[in-house]
């Protein structure tokens, strides 16, 4: 049952070597970092070490280059073999690549622009064939302009209202909506003609000089014009390959260490600095205060100090658990971390689980097939509940013969309730059956049951008391009151209606059931009491240090009565204190009868299992085999899965919530990438 | 049930309508290439760009396209009717026969015949009853009389065309005029009951909304004498009576009695904007939404439709003016019509 001891351990350097230090914390694996103090009210001129990532535009920047050179990056890639430390030495690699790729790129970028343009003209052009004049002499014309293009076809008709002008006007293709075209007007009036058309929707194709000779002849051009870039294009792209082939390696390493050195970069949002010197803290395991300072030390220029953690300060909490155990660990985590002060309960969770779970599903044979999944889970997955599937299958397998159950065939091995000293505390003569034998299946839970209550109210008498809280401590219904209480009235009972003893005498019930009730009821005065005496103790015994508090709240123009909690009167003490004990008495009751599902479930394991083997007696042969090996999937899934959370169910109300006190603080290593 | 399949169309084409999302987005984008890049996104305007070029397209044409695309959708659902051609469902043909003439003798009275000609869309040539290139070669007002021989303009417009000086005001109202009673006229023959008052009302709704605006407008910037403005009325009205008119016009202030009276019509519900030509846009956006959702006549569907229609182009345009022209998005959002 142990919560890992743990170290406070400051540390403090040159700025110069922040970088370092963090990198070597997150190394360790053992560096749980504490948030930085808050510097705001600081006399001195401290500042928070949050700093925009200087390594996000050079990520940025790979990322880029590594797209144009069609390298797949992985973050994950080990990079040791990079030496660049600083900023300058990355960015000098990255214009060193970027200068190679850059020219090749733009290059494949104005070919594809050049690629795309020829390949809309080569469109223009199909629709212009059939011209049979040569196009550079036509632009030649000194007299005489020529503008090729599209006119909207609603337009046409209207050309004839602009007879008066000159212009001569050519029609070549037609689409549902334009007619391909030319005009040929006179300089002189080649603008008032321009406006003319560009009035009536003419759109103009400009036509580059390199096109001469008609249109076939300038579709042919265009054609070779185009595969000459094609190939310079084939040519550049196997260039570029080339340089991927060369740097994708290293640009994926530089990557991945841009990228852990970036995320170190969150780290440093716990860093104070002050006067070019860094400050920050954290925790680590106390056996491991030896490895941690070497490594720190090795960055130079660093000072380390621990110390232990106080009680009030914020400890986080590190479970340490045997292999048997470790598993459960996930179990306590989902409640809540234990307090640093507190108690790991995870052995305690550990061992009942197992317990519960192989009591109420105790089958040899279905156990080991649990088990056996279970290992199989463990092995080929990271699924936290495999182990404890591994464990809770065992303990089934376990019970399992203790209940003569395999596969549901209960004649295999004898059961236990078949024993004679055990049958004959109930029955005459051996039940036949797990039915026959429910009486004492039901009692043996709800004992299991009492004993558990029982024991965690010890746990909790145990940590209350270790941390001076009365109220949980001793008039709880978990205290020593209630423990009392609560094993006299369970003693009284049991005696008499197992062994026909009355022992509920008059003193046994006044000191042993009276008593308790009257002290739970009385809890808050009785507590109110003790606590003043205590806080008059306190003030005389400090009184130099209480007098100073005293005098710096009066200048705070505090007034401490205002702290005193407010008297409560005799009417609420008594309807509080009995509200309290109701609720207390109906836990007890609740509680105990809440154990008897571990009963309910061993019948009703044995009920589903009984269906399965009468169904299977209504085949033959294989029939009668396939319909039992579905019954015990089926029940090994539904049930065990089913049992599973009913022990879990158990484990939180009847168990934790009588002794566990949550609220810790998880230890959490620093790493690359986490802002612990 | 071609009654039902007109609704039915109106109101599966106008769940295609742009979004306000979309108006957002359109609104910051930086250039006229880019709005017609992501409306060419859009199934409405998908097939009006497939021609062009998203690179080398201009403002004009592109504003072209979609004024076009408002009548070719208007041609294909007006197509799932079954009334002849001569019916009210070709209201939008009428309509823009009229605005077109009304264009027709501005530019000829301006001897602007040459922006005429450029200005008119082509695409409704094949349906009117006029050639307007005929009366684009007209010198004046009395000659293009003469062109609208054998047409239902000839005989309202001849003696205020060949008149000296002619009354281009007049002229305009009294076209205007010429579409209502043609409207009327096809209304009392194919359609009744209810039906037969609502579309009725969709008219008289545009008369109020024209006659306040004329109002205010003469009153405002030519500061006009009511009897005078009287003359340019449309002797059509729904809920805007004469006599509130000549009430407001003898007011102390009539600008601002005009105002009210837009509020008080509920030509203009309210004075979203300062822009009173805006405002009854406005209202008759948020009208019409409501009419295309609860009718089943099939006029009333596709007239509710076209108006809306008009509007998303009209929002269109302004978006891609104030691109052009470099204006912020909150600014251009201020003129649109939602």
């Amino acid at each position: 049952m142990a919560i890992e001891k743990v170290s406070l351990v400051n540390i403090e350097g040159g700025l110069k070597k922040i970088n370092k230090t963090l990198m070597k914390c997150c190394e360790s694996e053992i560096f749980h970092m504490n948030p930085p103090p808050d510097t705001s009210k600081s006399a001195v001129a401290a500042k928070n070490l949050r700093d925009k990532g200087v390594y996000e535009r050079m990520i940025k920047r790979t990322r880029t280059i590594a797209d144009k050179l069609n390298v797949k990056l992985d973050e994950n890639v080990p990079y040791d073999d990079i030496e660049y430390t600083v900023s300058i030495d990355f960015k000098n690699y990255l214009d060193e690549v970027e200068k190679m790729q850059s020219e090749l790129s733009e290059r494949i970028m104005e070919l594809n622009s050049s690629l795309k343009t020829k390949g809309g003209l080569y469109k223009i052009l199909t629709q212009l064939s059939g011209f049979d004049a040569d196009f550079a002499d036509l632009f030649r014309c000194r007299y005489a302009k020529i503008r090729f293009g599209r006119i909207p076809n609603g337009s046409i008709p209207k050309l004839s209202f602009y007879n008066e002008k000159t212009f001569f006007f050519y029609q070549f293709k037609k689409s549902s909506n334009y007619t391909w075209c030319l005009y040929i007007t006179s300089t002189e009036e080649v603008n008032s003609v321009d406006y003319t058309f560009n009035e009536l929707g003419f759109e103009r194709i400009r036509l580059p000089d390199y096109l001469r000779g008609n249109s076939d002849e300038c579709i042919s051009t265009l054609l070779d014009k185009m595969v000459e870039d094609l190939d310079e294009k084939i040519k550049i792209e196997e260039q570029i390959e080339e340089i991927a082939v060369r740097e994708g390696t290293k640009l994926s390493k530089v990557y991945a260490k841009l990228i852990s050195l970036n995320n170190s970069y969150e780290l440093r949002s716990n860093v104070i600095v002050i006067n070019n010197r860094f400050y920050f803290s954290g925790y680590i395991p106390a056996k491991d205060t030896k490895k941690f300072t070497e490594m720190i030390n090795s960055v130079g220029d660093v000072t380390i100090t621990f110390r232990e953690p106080s009680n009030d300060e914020p400890t986080p909490v590190k479970l340490k658990n045997n292999w048997l155990f470790r598993p459960f660990e996930m179990f306590v985590k989902m409640y809540g971390l234990p307090n640093a002060n507190g108690m790991d309960p995870t052995p305690i969770v550990a061992i009942t689980y197992m317990f519960l779970y192989g009591m109420m599903f105790g089958d040899l044979g279905q156990g080991l097939c649990i088990a056996l999944i279970g290992l199989l889970l463990t092995k080929f997955t990271k699924l936290g509940l495999a182990p404890i599937i591994t464990r809770i299958g065992l303990s089934s397998a376990v019970f399992g013969v203790i209940y003569g159950s395999v596969f549901g065939n209960e004649h295999l091995i004898e059961p236990f309730f078949k024993m004679p000293p055990i049958y004959s505390l109930f029955y005459s003569k051996p039940p036949e059956n797990v039915f026959e034998a429910s009486t004492l299946i039901l009692i043996m839970a709800l004992i299991v049951g009492i004993v558990l209550i029982l024991m965690t109210m010890i746990i909790n008498i145990i940590l209350s008391l270790k941390m001076k809280d009365l109220n949980s401590g001793i008039f709880g219904a978990s205290g020593i009151c209630g423990f009392v209480l609560y094993a006299s009235l369970v003693a009284g009972l049991g005696c008499k209606f197992a062994l026909g003893v009355d022992i509920m005498k008059v003193p046994y019930v006044i000191c042993l059931i009276v008593l308790p009730l009257v002290l739970i009821f009385l809890k808050e005065p009785i507590l109110e009491h003790i606590s003043k005496d205590r806080s008059g103790e306190k003030k005389n015994a400090g009184n130099i240090d209480t007098g100073l508090k005293a005098k710096l709240a009066a200048l705070n123009g505090d007034d401490e009565k205002t702290d005193e909690p407010k008297k409560k009167s005799v009417g609420n003490i008594i309807i509080e204190g009995f509200i309290d004990l109701f609720e207390t008495c109906l836990t007890y009751i609740t509680n105990t009868m809440s154990f008897l599902r571990i009963g309910g479930f061993v019948l009703s394991h044995a009920g589903l299992m009984l269906v399965f083997s009468i169904v299977s007696q209504m085949f033959d042969g294989v029939g009668s085999i396939i319909v039992l090996v579905i019954g015990n999937i089926f029940v090994t899934g539904f049930e065990g899965f089913i049992v599973g959370i009913q022990v879990l169910r158990l484990e939180f109300y009847e168990l934790f919530s009588r002794f566990f006190k949550g609220g810790g603080i998880p230890f959490k290593p620093a790493s690359i990438g986490t802002d612990s | 049930m071609p009654n039902n399949a007109v609704a039915a169309k109106s109101r599966a084409v106008f769940g295609k309508f742009l979004t306000k999302d979309d108006y957002t987005n359109l609104l910051h984008r930086s250039s006229v290439p880019a709005v017609v890049s992501f409306l060419r996104t859009k199934p409405l305007y998908k097939s009006v760009f497939a021609e062009t070029d998203d690179a080398s397209i201009r403002r004009r044409q592109a504003e072209a396209l979609i004024n076009r695309s408002v009548f070719d959708n208007y041609i294909r659902i007006s197509g799932f009717s079954s009334s002849g051609k001569d019916s009210i469902m070709s209201f939008l043909i009428k309509q823009l026969e009229a605005e077109t003439l009304i264009k027709a003798v501005t530019a000829v009275n301006a001897g602007l015949q040459s922006g005429f000609v450029t200005s008119f869309p082509d695409y409704i040539v094949e349906y009117l009853c006029y050639d307007p290139m005929r009366l684009a070669i007209a010198k004046n007002l009395a000659e293009l009389s003469d062109m609208l021989t054998g047409t239902p303009y000839h005989k309202p417009l001849k003696e205020l065309m060949t008149a000296q000086p002619p009354d281009l005001n007049r002229i305009i109202t009294t076209i205007n005029v010429c579409y209502i009673k043609w409207a009327f006229d096809r209304i009392d023959k194919s359609v009744k009951g209810k039906d037969k008052e609502q579309i009725k009302s969709f008219f008289l709704r545009k008369a109020d909304a024209d006659n306040l605006l004329v109002c205010y407008r003469m009153k405002k910037t030519f500061g006009l004498e009511a009897d005078r403005i009287n003359e340019l009325m449309i002797p059509y009205h729904r809920k805007l009576r004469p006599k509130d008119i000549d009430t407001a016009l003898k007011a102390i202030d009539p600008v601002a009695a005009l105002r009210e009276l837009f509020v008080k019509t509920r030509i203009a519900s309210e004075q979203v904007t300062d822009i009173p030509e805006l405002n009854v846009d406005i209202a008759d956006h948020r009208y019409f939404r409501h009419r295309l959702a609860v009718s089943t006549n099939e006029t009333e569907a596709l007239y509710s439709l076209m108006m809306l229609f008009r509007d998303e182009s009209t929002n269109l345009c302004r978006i891609i003016e104030g691109i052009r022209y470099g204006l912020a998005p909150e600014e251009i959002e201020k003129y649109l019509i939602l």
